[in-house]
């Protein structure tokens, strides 16, 4: 099996370690790829779920008191009347964008290594998208009025949306793009659904897989259809996940603030959620691996892609914030010059240099090969891109806002206890989702695995009859 | 095994295969010998299989289409309707019907239909949620059919030749052949 591996790596010039690890057939892979499942989880996990239990009290605590207080619970004034609120949901949404991109934009692309991580990334998506959609929800104040404004609904006002606005965007935008991810990974989950009810011991188990699996029974006839849907998932999922952080920047760019009012938004957006999304892929994943037992799956190719990826959107990022403040000076308007000033030197100024440190410097280290394939590195380094992140959005929220056109509209911005609490109990309620999602469905897309598997093979003995039939298992020489 | 208390009225043959040479040649055999109600299984997508029984390419695009089109002209209408006809809005003097702010819903529109047609679509064509299918009846089937090993199935009109077409997918190799019969 050594010259297997020797071959896979030596098949594809860019790559070092290969995608897959071990001498797998379909029968271990299964075992493999849903031990997790059926394995009683251990301490650890009663542990981390316990702390993000504690996290979605804290969600459901903040909530409480904004809606029993109102939005005045909330560091919010005038003229910052935007703050934690949106910073949290752009942050949540640019989260998503990761999963996205792994699981259409290199399905298109036919990068195979993407089949081990795109299920949990995609989860990652649909969590991550259920935490931003709280805040637009919650920051009605009263959202059992949203409904009325938000949607095309006749309600008995007779008003409806005003569809020029780019908050009307953003509502079609990003529920859109969770109604699309959702059924998206539901579709590729549901050959691993039948799977694991064919292989359930108990009734319950049975069951619930069973229904949850619409009865799948791998026909080739629905086979056919699957691939070209799923195909078809993958190619409106690639404008979709481009279009989405665009138009949440058009919640900004469209706006003429200085700070705010600058055609460079969409893709520098885009870049950045990109960016954030795949370091949150990695610090979950990093732990994933090891206490799932999917170091044979998910290996030290695919987390050094991910950096890879991670130090390009880095770049990206880093040429927006250069374009971004050489604009505002080539301008020659003063307005937006002194925004620029201001972020830097500024009240908000250790944001601002936190955000240029974990945006701009720590990406740069994944140039070394050293700290690309170093999991305590790598692992630290994708919490400070996070951290970077969110740094971000609260430089372009705040201080874009604080200061206005006159001085007599000058106004600090301070969050409160709820707005620090109702951020903590979103990350508490994303980690409850995740680590539920780890419990009870398989973490590695299966079916695609064993598909990427069965063509490697058949990709070997097409090219190296010789060279395969000594490596391979009995019974698979024959392909 | 069915609990025949009526009489069956079709018959499932399904033969166990290790490796896609097996079960594309019986797919092969199978629909030479006449057999047009043939099905394969296995864990993951199988080339080879639609060329070697013949099916006509899916009609998903289609359905998708569909979608693509009723999603961009409907949210194209709608916005036209509500903010230009039923209600106009008058935004800072803008013109009533502003078709470049319209753009970004109906995008928004074309994908959202597009994948829920889709999605149904796709649901609709398989006939899918069906909890139960006499195939289930096998358990050597269930055992491996989803984790392991293709399969393929021949389905006849119960008692005509059952016997006849097990001995023939054994003899193209098939590992294990099974007999299941569908209850009315």
């Amino acid at each position: 099996m050594a010259t297997e591996h020797a071959h896979a790596a030596a098949a594809d010039p860019l790559a070092g370690v290969p995608v897959l690890l071990g001498n797998h057939t379909d029968e271990t892979l299964t075992d493999t790829l849903f031990g997790h499942v059926w394995r009683k989880p251990g301490f650890g996990w009663y542990a981390l779920f316990g702390l993000a239990l504690a996290g979605f009290g804290l969600f459901v605590l903040a909530i409480a008191v904004t809606l029993y207080k109102g939005i005045g619970a909330w560091g919010n004034n005038i003229p910052v009347g935007w703050a934690f609120g949106i910073i949290n949901f752009v942050w949540w949404i640019g989260i998503g964008h990761a999963g996205t991109l792994i699981s259409a934009i290199l399905l298109l692309f036919q990068q195979k290594w993407r089949t081990s991580i795109n299920r949990f990334a995609e989860a990652m998506t649909i969590f991550a998208v259920i935490q931003a959609l709280v805040f637009p929800v919650i920051h009605t104040g009263r959202p059992w009025y949203a409904a009325y404004f938000l949607f095309p609904y006749p309600s008995t006002n007779s008003i409806w949306p005003q569809f020029k606005s780019p908050l009307m965007w953003d509502v079609f935008a990003v529920s859109t793009y969770f109604t699309i991810s959702l059924l998206f990974w539901f579709m590729g989950l549901i050959p691993d659904l039948a799977s694991l009810r064919d292989r359930s011991k108990g009734k319950l188990q049975k069951i619930v897989y069973g229904i949850l699996s619409l009865g799948w029974r791998g026909s080739g006839k629905h086979w056919h259809n699957w691939k070209v849907a799923y195909l078809i998932m993958a190619g409106i999922s690639t404008p979709l996940v481009l279009s989405v952080h665009s138009v949440v920047s058009f919640d900004f760019a469209v706006a003429l603030l200085p700070g705010w009012h600058a055609t460079i938004f969409p893709p520098y957006f885009v870049a950045g959620a990109v960016f954030s999304g795949f370091a949150m892929v990695v610090t979950w994943i990093v732990p994933a691996r090891r206490f799932l037992g999917l170091k044979d799956v998910i290996t030290m190719r695919h987390l050094e892609n991910m950096n890879k990826i991670i130090l390009v959107t880095g770049l990206i990022v880093s040429y927006g914030y250069l374009m971004e403040h050489f604009i505002a000076w080539y301008s020659g308007n003063e307005y937006e010059w002194s925004v620029f000033v201001n972020r830097a030197t500024g009240p908000y100024a250790g944001v601002y240099w936190l955000m240029i440190t974990c945006n701009v410097v720590t990406p740069n280290l994944f140039w070394f090969k050293k700290i690309r394939t170093s999991i305590p590195a790598m692992w630290i380094l994708s919490i400070l891109v996070n951290i970077g992140m969110w740094c971000e959005r609260f430089i372009i929220i705040v201080t874009s806002l604080h200061r206005g056109f006159v001085p007599s509209t000058w106004e600090m911005y301070y969050p409160t206890w709820v707005d620090f609490t109702l951020f903590a109990g979103t990350i508490g309620f994303f980690s409850t989702l995740f680590l539920l999602f780890m419990r009870f469905l398989p973490a590695v897309a299966t079916a695609e695995v064993k598909e990427a598997r069965h063509e490697m093979e058949i990709g070997h003995v097409h090219h190296h009859p010789g060279l395969m039939k000594a490596g391979l298992p009995e019974g698979h020489a024959a392909h | 095994m069915a609990h025949a208390t009526t009489e069956p009225t079709r018959s499932w043959i399904l033969a166990e295969f290790t490796h896609l040479d097996g079960l594309l040649s019986a797919c092969r055999k199978m629909k030479a010998a006449g057999h047009s109600d043939i099905d394969t299984y296995s864990p993951y997508p199988l080339h080879g299989v639609d060329e070697a029984l013949g099916w006509k390419p899916s009609r998903i695009p289609f359905i998708a289409a569909t979608g693509a089109v009723l999603g961009g002209t409907g949210a194209l209408l709608m916005m036209y309707y509500l903010n230009a006809v039923h209600y106009p809005i008058n935004v800072a003097n803008r013109l009533l019907i502003s078709t470049p702010t319209w753009i970004p819903i109906m995008f928004e529109c074309t994908v959202l239909l597009t994948g829920l047609c889709t999605f149904f679509g796709l649901n609709a064509l398989n006939g899918l949620p069906r909890p139960h299918h006499p195939v289930f009846e096998s358990e050597a089937f269930v055992k491996t059919a989803t984790s392991s090993a293709y399969w393929i199935s021949v389905t006849v009109p119960s008692g005509e030749g059952d016997q006849q077409i097990m001995d023939e997918l054994r003899a193209v190799g098939a590992r294990t052949v099974d007999l299941v019969k569908e209850v009315p």
